[in-house]
């Protein structure tokens, strides 16, 4: 039964360890290289880029969501680190721009249409 | 002999300068010149560009140093292929090709006779007026011809990451692309002065148009295969500034051609066709301002210099103010009312020209927005891949939908349950496709089944109509090419969205002899050895790839070492299998240990790829297939 037990709880554990493992990649595609030329520090195996896997890791380990992650770097080291763009005051212009555009667009083309019939 | 060349070479630019001044007189109604035809002058300004470009080559290919940029982008040891593509691999070089392309695409045009002389002769002058700036701009601020002060006994050589067969022909298919939209620029003006844009107009330029886009498209589809080998990101589209550069006017010049074939049909939409013109053309100006001023982080900036940027702002705004201003005082004039009704196929154009302005805006806020962020508020931020994921997806999935039902309405008017009722075959197979294709693949993500599904459909209907004779003599079809593009557009989106779902990649440190594994593969890591290049040492790895206990294929990835100039390359090695890639690279070893080694499955490449040559296909037959006699106009 013991032994039942411990082969559980081994599965578990690297089970969790694998989405842990997910969890870290997915944020290492989030996350930019900050001496390499626009890459993430997932494609890149500079230095600087291996601290910071390390740095995430930890952070993983010790509990801390994505969201806990990413606000720790942005205070590091600026909003530029984290390859979306986050919503906020700085970014409403980048995310509303391309909709207000499309709207314009649709309401331009029906009332020209409408206009005739 | 140098000095020969040199003087030569600038009383050669000084010529073309000179007739392309000359050239510009219909634009200012001078009369004093009329003898001199306006072939013979574009075929002095074709020639003196071409003998420039031949002697800034020959000076290539012997390595004389004693011109700055042979020396600063050349090195005697380069093989011969670089040595040729050292010539345009370097800011001073590639403006010389845009200029023997902007004459070369102008001698062309003064070739044909037309009836309307004044629309030829407009638009050669303002073509010429191009080429004008352009000239003086190489003559003063970018001369290709530069004595160096200093003898050198060797050249610095030519980034090797440019070193490449693929990115050799990338900058000359790209710029026939970007340039070609001048011509089009050209006669959009002339016919603005003339205010005569109608269906002869569109008819004239829909064969010019069609090439350069088809030309940008291929352009642009190389840049993206040469970065998917040779950055080894395992990515072939990474929302780069440069990339998001050329894509900004790709975007505009598709929406143009569409515009152009409703203007060819129902003599409408002239305001949408011009401002898409001015459009297209501005931005790949501003393609070029962008790659040229060195204002972008990105790994295309290879030539950095604010002087030179600032003449393309200059030259840019001249462009659009003087084209604007042109349209605001003649639009009235222009516009022919749009007679259809709401449900036809002018609507569906109308709003998928939309949609690719609304495409084209994410991609031009995405590029800019940290610029201006950066410069007016201090404040830094990354717009990288997932903002465009987000922003496009939907997008694309509306378009996709018009682009299934537009080509099938009629022009004037049609009815919607009609259309469906004949598509009723197609609908249905393709939902139990994608159906049972979801299903088998666990795809659950709405927007991805959505695309999918859509796509299937694009494809099906396309080939259907495009490959049904219609009549009795007709064996192909008119709108072949059209239904060709489309198709391969939905192989295309159906292997951009299979690919980003069903990428694998795992990367180890390895060491020799030690077995990886990736998705059911194994590979074996055999050896590494050092190997001597043309040009370069490098470390090269041979690793075995392994299925099911047989050996199916040799990976030889390779770390080169450049030392002219002193710069590290890793060389990626790809086995291209019918339905994926499967994708090794090296990165540069950190210790004598182990080596890490990146492994990358990459399904529907292939696929991808095939999809973007039918895309051009179809360009190029609409260009040739149907051809307007422009002797009649």
């Amino acid at each position: 039964m013991k032994k039942i037990c411990l082969i559980f709880f081994l599965l578990i554990s690297t089970n969790m360890s694998i989405a842990e493992e997910n969890r870290a990649i997915n944020l290492f595609k989030e996350v930019r290289c900050l001496v390499c030329q626009g890459q993430t520090i997932h494609e890149s195996n500079a230095e600087m880029a291996e601290d910071l896997k390390e740095v995430i890791r930890e952070k993983i380990d010790q509990g801390q969501t994505d969201g806990e992650i990413k606000s720790f770097l942005i205070e590091k080291y600026g909003n530029w680190i984290i390859m979306t763009p986050p919503f906020n005051g700085l970014t409403y212009l980048l995310w509303f721009v391309p909709l207000i555009i499309l709207l314009f667009g649709i309401y331009f083309i029906l009332s020209k249409k409408s206009h005739k019939v | 002999m140098s000095t020969t060349i040199y003087y030569i070479s600038n009383i050669l630019i000084i010529i073309c300068l000179a007739s392309s001044l000359l050239q510009t007189r219909y634009l200012f109604n001078i009369n004093k010149f009329n003898n001199l035809s306006i072939s013979f002058l574009a075929t002095i300004q074709l020639f003196s560009i071409l003998i420039a470009f031949g002697l800034l080559i020959y000076l290539f290919l012997i390595s004389d140093f004693s011109f700055e940029l042979v020396y600063l982008n050349s090195h005697s040891e380069k093989p011969l292929i670089y040595k040729l593509s050292g010539v345009w691999g370097n800011h001073e070089g590639s403006m010389l090709l845009w200029i023997l392309i902007l004459v070369l695409f102008n001698f062309f045009f003064s070739l044909f006779s037309f009836k309307r002389k004044i629309f030829q002769n407009l638009t050669v002058s303002v073509q010429s007026l191009m080429i004008f700036g352009f000239t003086l701009f190489i003559l003063f601020l970018s001369n290709p011809f530069k004595l160096s002060e200093n003898n050198y006994a060797d050249g610095i050589g030519l980034n090797p990451i440019l070193q490449d067969p693929l990115l050799a022909i990338h900058p000359p298919v790209l710029y026939l692309g970007y340039v070609g939209f001048s011509l089009v620029f050209s006669f959009a003006i002339a016919g603005l002065i003339c205010k005569e844009i109608d269906k002869t107009w569109a008819s004239i330029i829909k064969p010019w148009v069609f090439i350069a886009w088809s030309f940008l498209t291929a352009g642009i589809a190389l840049g993206s295969f040469w970065a998917y080998y040779e950055l080894g990101w395992g990515g072939y589209w990474f929302w780069d500034p440069v990339e998001n550069a050329s894509l900004m006017p790709w975007l505009a010049a598709t929406a143009l051609i569409h515009c152009v074939v409703v203007l060819e049909k129902k003599n409408t939409m002239q305001s949408w066709t011009i401002v898409l013109a001015i459009m297209t053309f501005s931005l790949s100006l501003i393609g070029t301002f962008l790659v040229r001023s060195g204002i972008l982080n990105s790994v295309h900036t290879f030539a950095s210099d604010p002087g030179r940027g600032l003449f393309i702002l200059i030259f840019l705004f001249i462009v659009l103010f003087g084209s604007f201003f042109l349209f605001a005082i003649q639009s009235e004039k222009i516009n022919k009312p749009d007679l259809s009704s709401l449900v036809s196929r002018s609507t569906g154009i109308q709003i998928n020209n939309w949609l690719l302005m609304t495409i084209l805006s994410v991609v031009f806020i995405g590029t800019m927005y940290p610029l201006a962020t950066d410069l007016f508020l201090n404040q830094s931020l990354t717009v990288g891949p997932q903002y465009y994921a987000i922003t496009i997806t939907p997008l694309i999935i509306i378009f996709i939908f018009f682009m299934i039902f537009s080509p099938r309405l009629g022009w004037k008017e049609s009815k919607l349950i009609n259309l469906i009722m004949s598509m009723r075959f197609i609908l249905i197979s393709v939902l139990s496709l994608s159906f049972i294709i979801s299903l088998y693949f666990d795809l659950f993500n709405l927007s991805e089944i959505t695309i999918i599904f859509l796509s299937l459909i694009l494809v099906f209907t396309s080939l259907k109509s495009g490959f049904r004779p219609s009549g009795k003599n007709t064996i192909i079809k008119s709108n072949l090419g059209q239904n060709i593009a489309h198709a391969g557009f939905g192989i295309f989106m159906i292997a951009v969205v299979s690919n980003a779902v069903y990428s694998k990649e795992k990367i180890y440190d390895a060491k020799v002899g030690d077995s990886l594994e990736l998705s059911g593969y194994i590979f074996n890591f055999k050896k590494i050895e050092q190997v001597e290049g043309a040009n370069f040492n490098s470390l090269k790895a041979y690793i075995d790839l392994e299925k099911e206990e047989k050996i199916l294929d040799e990976f030889t990835p390779e770390i080169r070492f450049y030392s002219d100039p002193p710069t590290i390359t890793s060389e990626t090695s790809i086995i291209h299998k019918f339905f994926s890639d499967i994708y090794v690279v090296m990165n540069v070893p950190q210790n004598q240990q182990s080596v890490s080694v990146r492994l990358h499955i990459k399904p529907f490449m292939n696929i991808l790829w095939f999809g973007v040559i039918m895309i051009i296909l179809g360009g190029l037959i609409t260009a040739f297939l149907k051809r307007t006699r422009i002797d009649e106009v």
